[in-house]
């Protein structure tokens, strides 16, 4: 099915995309987004077309969309069939890896009719990734256990756009499971002493809330990372795969490798085994 | 059925108590850590000779904080479940009731959501959020008994029959607000308990509840056994028990009461474990007899020793990751309960 261009009503069926149109400078032709699109904030105001698995097709047929857009790892084959038999076209992206959100940033700015800006956008992001390598590139990675649920615990597995994003900022996960969201054992855990437990901040203080919680748990104390409280916390936007999660590397980089932002580094000898200053990277 | 002697009884619950013990020292032995057997067995006896003294060694600390606790977790599960599981197919006259039967998971899963999504709102220490989760499982696990035990009484006794219905049709009515919240409530983070609910035993506990689970084990177990001999004459027919002198309400009820207890307190701490309720009783019944004397207490220690096993397969089985147990007692239940099937019918 082909997509009338110019596109002028935009449906988005996953936060990722909404915030990549709002990133575009496309929000006048966004007509709806779901339950969970709330970056920028001005997002949640847009209709409502229900969650990203079970849309309301009742509600998107009625906006009239010349396009809707979903990415494979929220939105169901279903919706798209479903959409297909209603006559209305869906436009699918699916990055793997830091670059290929920027890639797939600038295809949809060109899908949707805005090249200039999408090329513009994925400039920016390019530069900043890469003033980002000259600053930490050559320096020794920080291995650090990304937790996305403590009860039980699941990290990310290595081919996860997060793990990618892990990297661009100077650090490797020490979960190495093909799997996208491995429950992990925390005894392996505590086996490979990660330096820093990474947490994707959703509301500020159920997070700092959290990490006092799990001080006091016994298991947990076990890891080096836990009893020095080596956490660093960034903004939640490392679990969409959209550009603001350049911000969150960039976040992450600058609390993983501190030395590297000092803006004019001191003169005498700086210590390869920077102690992480707990407090800057508490979430207070 | 055989007459019983405490020297038959001791015998056969010794010889599982043994293959719980040789299962429990694979399991400490097995995971991301090698410990050699020689080390293990020295450090055990020097903890238990110094009351809880630390093992300095590089894996001491693994083995202590989070292999050992996880099992003495699983046989608490297990042994919990499968007396549940055996007291609920007695009670109910019904060899598919399970702990879950009658919609205590539920009830936990319900009561363990609504906590997190309170718990941001209270402020509390990290010691109490921490007990926060389990205690409103529990808390719902018990709402859910009151109300099935009120939805199951006909002319002020429990009735089977209507219990059994109450419970289902409490379940799904549960079951569907469950949906709902994890549906509606957007803003906050319940992707986890999807997780949650697939039961599983790395739920780092503060030492202070394996206490209150053992003795919830203890009450619930004891209770459930003063009535072993009149579930015996439950097995000839409802009526038939009367007739022989059964005070049947009062049996109903303590073992109501006592296995919706168990199964809240298991619940309340791995989410909900499929099967091992279910199919421990039966496999005991094959080889030790239908004697709920012999039948509970080999349950107990049969449901441990399934537990156990199925949570150390599923936390060795794909390093680094591993399987939920309630994934793996699913994976040989169902065959197992086939076999079992297909053996009696021919």
């Amino acid at each position: 099915m082909r997509i009338p261009q110019p596109v002028m009503r935009i449906v988005s069926l996953a936060p990722s995309l909404t915030e990549t149109i709002y990133a575009l400078g496309l929000q006048d032709r966004l007509v709806g987004d779901t339950d969970y699109c709330d970056y920028p904030p001005e997002a949640q105001k847009k209709q409502k077309v229900g969650g990203a698995i079970n849309p309301s097709l009742e509600e998107i047929a009625h906006l009239r969309p010349d396009v809707v857009l979903v990415t494979r790892h929220l939105n169901t084959l279903d919706t798209v069939h479903s959409l297909d038999a209603l006559g209305i076209p869906s436009y699918a992206t699916d990055p793997r890896s830091v670059d290929e959100i920027v890639a797939s940033a600038k295809r949809l700015g060109d899908v949707l009719g805005a090249p200039e800006a999408a090329a513009a956008l994925a400039e920016d992001l390019q530069r900043r990734l890469e003033v980002l390598r000259q600053k930490i590139g050559a320096l020794p990675p920080r291995r650090v256990l990304f937790v996305v649920w403590t009860d039980p615990l699941i990290s990310i597995g290595k081919d996860t756009f997060i793990a990618d994003a892990l990297r661009r900022a100077g650090a490797v996960s020490i979960i190495d499971s093909k799997q996208d969201w491995p429950q992990v054992n925390l005894e392996e855990v505590a086996h490979l002493q990660p330096e820093v437990l990474v947490f994707a901040d959703s509301h500020g203080e159920t997070t700092a809330q959290h990490l006092d919680v799990l001080a006091t748990r016994p298991a947990w104390r076990i890891l080096n990372a836990v009893r020095d409280r080596n956490f660093a916390v960034i903004s939640e936007a490392v679990n969409r795969p959209a550009p603001r999660i350049v911000t969150a590397i960039e976040e992450l980089a600058e609390k993983l490798h501190p030395e590297a932002f000092v803006e004019r580094p001191a003169s005498d000898k700086v210590s390869g085994n920077t102690v992480l200053d707990a407090k800057c990277l508490c979430a207070r | 059925m055989r007459p019983l002697t405490i020297e038959r009884l001791f015998l056969q619950c010794a010889a599982l108590a043994g293959i719980l013990f040789v299962v429990v020292i694979i399991a400490l032995k097995a995971g991301a850590v090698e410990v050699s057997l020689f080390a293990l067995g020295r450090d055990l006896i020097r903890v238990i000779v110094h009351h809880g003294g630390e093992i300095k060694s590089d894996y001491g600390l693994i083995v202590m904080n989070i292999r050992l606790p996880r099992i003495l977790l699983g046989i608490f599960v297990g042994a919990s479940l499968a007396v549940a599981g055996t007291g609920f197919q007695a009670l109910l006259r019904n060899p598919l009731a399970d702990p879950y039967v009658l919609g205590v998971s539920n009830g936990a899963a319900l009561g363990a959501i609504l906590a997190l999504l309170v718990s941001p709102h209270l402020a509390l220490s990290p010691a109490v959020a921490d007990l926060l989760t389990p205690l409103g499982a529990f808390l719902g696990a018990a709402a859910t008994i009151a109300a099935v035990y009120f939805l199951g009484r006909r002319e002020g006794q429990i009735d089977s029959t209507t219990l059994l219905l109450g419970g289902v049709i409490t379940g799904s009515f549960l079951a569907a607000i469950i949906m709902f919240l994890m549906t509606s409530e957007t803003g906050s983070n319940l992707r986890g308990m999807a997780y949650w609910l697939m039961g599983n035993l790395s739920t780092s506990l503060q030492p202070s509840v394996y206490w209150i689970l053992w003795l919830g084990f203890l009450l619930g177990a004891g209770a459930i056994y003063t009535t072993a001999s009149d579930l015996n004459l439950l097995l000839s027919g409802e009526k038939e028990a009367m007739h022989l002198g059964v005070d049947l309400p009062r049996v109903r009820l303590v073992v109501y009461i006592a296995a919706s207890l168990l199964t809240g307190l298991a619940v309340s701490v791995s989410g909900s474990i499929g099967y091992v309720g279910l199919l421990v009783p039966h496999v005991m019944r094959q080889i030790f007899g239908s004697d709920h004397r012999v039948l509970l207490p080999t349950a107990a220690f049969g449901g441990a020793i399934a537990v156990v096993i199925a949570d150390t397969i599923g936390r060795t089985v794909v390093p680094p990751a591993e399987l939920p147990v309630g994934a793996m007692t699913a994976l040989a239940g169902a065959p197992l309960f086939i076999y079992l099937l297909r053996r009696r019918m021919a």
